[in-house]
């Protein structure tokens, strides 16, 4: 684990499993199995993903409970959609290996490959 | 006068020829020289209207007469004239601004928000030194202004590890040649001035001529058959695009091209490219010199005859 960005992941990776409203305190016994944390520690990630728009928070008695304010599939909905956009205006946000194909493409490609591996055959089987 | 006329037939010459110029097969075989040649004439094109509108400035006679003609020859025209010629430059200008910081602050906003997105959804492995984020889609990107390489499990679950070298050596290229700024600037161009053909078709033609450099590098890094099947393995997992595309046909170019490999251009042909792409950006200004001295020997000869 790197910092705080990775800490902010695993607090995320544990309020959706739970699926109900957590406290600092209960995130940080469950975090404390793996590693020693210390409470404020805990604390300013659960504000900053608060603060970020990550958590929604009421609350309870004298403290609060976080709560995700989508599902994980929502967010990684976003980070894909994003992701796989390379097309007009988005051509140089994120730069690609493979852009978008239309079918013909696909086939095209995938014939090339064939072909490919046949001359790769023929080369090994003529030494 | 006759340099502004001069001027703007220049530019309109560049801009109509200049795609057409470099559309032919030989820009596969040296995607730099290309990228120069591309970039060059529109940085050409760009200097010679705004050094025409300014022309409008120093020498106002053709202009002034139109308005004459039209409103009548009074003593404004000669200010309008001059308004006219300080104006153009500025508007130009004034686009071209307001395009790239519009375009700079969006893909500003949007790369934020993807990295902290990544950030609570991205695992970092530290053997490949990427992000991996899960999905079943095959995507490998990286994110400019970073050193960030990003793929979904989905790739990394599709490519063989010598394949993944190549497809990390592609990206990696990409982060190493800068070659977002390309884009971006090809990208300012085409939205600021769509009319314009050298400067629409620059920013499809630098798109797709950064996948070239990278491949190239690829292939020198990791090798041509492992590139070439890491494309292929992304075949069952791309975002399809429906119909045509503006980057349709791109893949399959670049796979042609790995497996047909042309020799590069010879260097006497490379070489006079480069010569091309100077004179072009050297052009306007050697122009706008001469035929200001031609203009100042005319205006000096009734002087010396006397
Ligand atoms: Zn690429």
């Amino acid at each position: 684990m790197r910092g705080l960005g990775d800490l902010e992941a695993a607090v995320m990776d544990r309020l959706w499993a739970w699926e109900q409203p957590a406290t600092v305190r209960e995130v940080l016994d469950d975090l404390r199995r793996d590693r020693d944390l210390a409470y404020t520690t805990v604390m300013t990630v659960l504000d900053n993903l608060h603060r970020k728009g990550w958590l929604t928070r009421e609350l309870d008695g004298r403290a609060y409970r976080y709560r995700p304010v989508a599902s994980r599939q929502e967010y990684s909905a976003e980070l894909m959609r994003q992701a796989l956009d390379s097309s007009g205006d988005n051509t140089s946000t994120l730069l690609h290996f493979v852009g978008e194909m239309t079918t013909d493409e696909v086939d095209a490609v995938r014939r090339a490959l064939r072909s490919l591996q046949r001359r790769a055959r023929r080369e090994s089987q003529q030494p | 006068m006759t340099l502004a006329i001069a001027l703007f037939g220049y530019a309109a010459l560049v801009a109509t020829l200049a795609p057409r110029a470099l559309a032919g097969a030989w820009r596969l075989r040296s995607p730099r020289l290309t990228m120069t040649l591309w970039h060059a004439s529109a940085a050409s094109v760009l200097v010679s209207l705004v050094l025409a509108a300014a022309t409008c400035v120093t020498s106002p006679g053709l202009i002034q007469t139109c308005i004459a003609a039209l409103v009548g020859d009074t003593g404004a025209t000669g200010v309008l004239t001059v308004a006219i010629g300080l104006l153009a430059p500025v508007l130009l200008l004034a686009r071209l601004t307001m395009v790239a910081i519009a375009g700079a602050r969006r893909r500003r906003a949007d790369r934020r928000r993807h990295l902290e997105l990544l950030s609570v959804l991205g695992r970092h492995d530290s053997n490949l030194g990427v992000l991996v984020v899960s999905s079943t889609s095959a995507a490998a990107y990286c994110v400019p202004g970073t050193d960030k390489v990003v793929l979904t499990s989905g790739a990394l679950h599709r490519l063989e590890p010598a394949e993944l070298r190549a497809a990390l050596a592609h990206e990696r290229a990409h982060l190493a040649g800068r070659h977002h700024l390309l884009v971006a600037w090809a990208g300012i161009l085409a939205n600021a001035f769509p009319g314009v053909p050298v400067f629409r078709d620059l920013l499809p033609a630098t798109a797709n001529l950064v996948e070239l450099l990278a491949d190239d590098r690829a292939v020198r890094r990791s090798g041509r058959a492992e590139l070439v099947g890491a494309i292929a393995a992304f075949t069952d997992g791309v975002a399809l695009s429906a119909g045509l595309a503006a980057t349709g046909g791109q893949v399959s170019v670049r796979v042609e091209r790995l497996l047909d490999p042309a020799p590069p251009l010879p260097l006497t042909a490379r070489l006079s490219g480069a010569g091309v792409a100077a004179t072009l950006v050297a052009l306007p200004g050697l122009l706008a010199v001469l035929l200001a001295a031609v203009a100042a020997g005319l205006a000096a000869c009734p002087l010396l005859l006397r």
